[in-house]
């Protein structure tokens, strides 16, 4: 039977997340920190300010569709796995913002920037992932390799 | 589902990493089908069966048909 030299799929998939990953990170702190002294020392007319608010969301969203390949690029237990992490993610958050929208509308409660949606659905999803993956029996780093 | 994954992975010596290799998963998937905590794929139980040459029946242990549900009446 014919031996393919192809690399593991998983390991593949890690190291081309990480590619994507490590690079949008840096270039969206670069960005917020630019964005924030440029703010603080009002080099930026307002108009244009908008515009440059926008750049940091673009390292997010490239984040976004790195995760999506990642998750894609797996193979199907550990697809599922991730899978399984993303829904309850994507519920935690959903069930966070609807509470606390109500309770924006109802109580007077103070407003929170809805900014925080994605690093919200990040903790919770990564919570979700180390559970799932603990009761899957996949352990330690070799969830990701 | 039990599955005899295991032993004909041991009278091959080959390693679970081994075996991800030439299936083209990860040796994860290949520890949680052989505790089993996960079936496989249609396909890629095809593809376990071409691997040691065997059928599908011949790995993957049909489980016991479940009463519940039934009607008793």
């Amino acid at each position: 039977m014919n031996k393919q030299s192809t690399p593991r799929p998983t390991k593949h998939a890690h190291r081309r997340y990480m590619k994507l990953f490590i690079p949008a990170m840096a270039l969206y702190l670069f960005s917020m920190i630019g964005i924030s002294i440029a703010r603080k020392q009002d080099t930026l007319p307002e108009p244009l300010l908008y515009v440059v608010s926008i750049i940091p969301a673009v390292f997010i969203v490239i984040w976004i569709l790195g995760h999506m390949r990642y998750i894609n690029e797996l193979d199907e237990f550990l697809q599922k796995l991730q899978i399984k992490a993303v829904l309850f993610g994507l519920a935690g958050i959903m069930i966070i913002a609807t509470i606390w929208g109500l309770m924006e509308e109802l109580a007077n409660v103070p407003a929170l920037p809805v900014f925080y949606i994605v690093p919200g659905f990040y903790f919770i999803y990564g919570l979700a992932y180390i559970i799932i993956a603990k009761r899957a029996g996949v352990k330690g780093w070799g969830a990701y390799l | 589902m039990k599955n005899r994954l295991k032993v004909l992975r041991a009278e091959r010596d080959w390693s679970q990493a081994v075996l991800g290799d030439k299936l083209d998963v990860s040796r994860q998937t290949i520890n949680a089908i052989e505790t089993g905590r996960y079936d496989p794929s249609l396909p890629l139980a095809f593809k376990i069966a071409r691997l040691f040459e065997r059928s599908i029946e011949d790995i993957f242990e049909q489980p016991p048909k479940e009463n519940k549900g039934e009607d008793n009446a």
